[in-house]
């Protein structure tokens, strides 16, 4: 049971990693590309709920997926980078509508 | 506005803010030495949950009302920057939240049974960061809601 809830931590953490990097490139090339963003739109009827939706996928196809795996790694190490993910993330995401916003890009 | 997208408006903002509060509580708590892990588990649980209702509720409103009635009362109006950064950032980094809030249940759930202190560090950390990302989508809000 505890080995079970440990490598549920870790692969819902690693999986965090992934989808906020994964949800950074996306809105930023959906921004930058408007096929992409006409795609979005086409396939999931708006284009934030595509990107909600295949955050979605891709959180829960690589928690179940991680989870079946063992690791040595410490998980507070782990946690620690997901925090980092998570800010270099928002960071991006703020950071390009910033420029936008300026017209800078 | 209908009176069902008013409700699913108010249960975003109430449910959103709650959330953002039970982190709050979580932090204060991790920042403890010895904190109650069953306490705090069930309450950053909670937070899952509210999330998830705030997502799910702020989704149906953005995406039937806000783009078509608001967004364009906004960029014509003195603050389209309101829309242009605030809104464009906010709706964005929110979609990132629930994972965090799942990932931090998951970890007190995991410190209820294997007390360490190296983890409940981590975890203090990483619930800071939701509480920021949680603080500043909720100003954000606040920006969008007086644009208008």
């Amino acid at each position: 049971m505890m080995n079970s809830l440990a490598s549920w931590v870790r692969s819902t953490a690693i999986a965090s990693i992934a989808t906020a990097l994964m949800l950074a490139i996306l809105i930023v090339a959906a921004e930058e590309s408007p096929a992409l963003k006409e795609w979005l739109k086409a396939t999931f009827y708006h284009h934030w709920l595509g990107k909600g939706a295949l955050a979605l996928g891709l959180f829960a196809l690589l928690c179940v997926a991680l989870s079946l795996q063992r690791s040595a790694a410490r998980l507070s190490r782990i946690i620690f980078f997901e925090a980092v993910a998570v800010i270099v993330s928002t960071g991006i995401i703020a950071g390009f509508f910033l420029l936008h916003l300026l017209k800078l890009i | 506005m209908t009176i069902a997208l008013a409700a699913l408006l108010i249960t975003h903002v109430i449910t959103g803010i709650v959330a953002i509060g039970i982190h709050n509580v979580v932090l204060m708590h991790l920042l403890k030495r010895t904190p109650n892990y069953v306490f705090i588990s069930r309450i950053a649980w909670s937070a899952v949950a509210l999330f998830l209702v705030s997502w799910a509720t702020s989704a149906y409103y953005y995406v039937t009302y806000y783009g078509t009635a608001v967004k364009p009362r906004i960029l014509a109006g003195d603050m389209p920057f309101a829309h242009a950064f605030f809104m464009e950032t906010k709706e964005h980094i929110f979609l990132v939240l629930p994972f965090l809030a799942i990932s931090i249940a998951l970890c007190t759930s995991y410190l209820r049974t294997n007390p360490d202190d190296a983890l409940r560090k981590s975890t203090a950390f990483l619930t800071l960061v939701a509480l920021c990302i949680g603080a500043a989508t909720a100003a954000a809000g606040v920006i969008v809601s007086g644009s208008v």
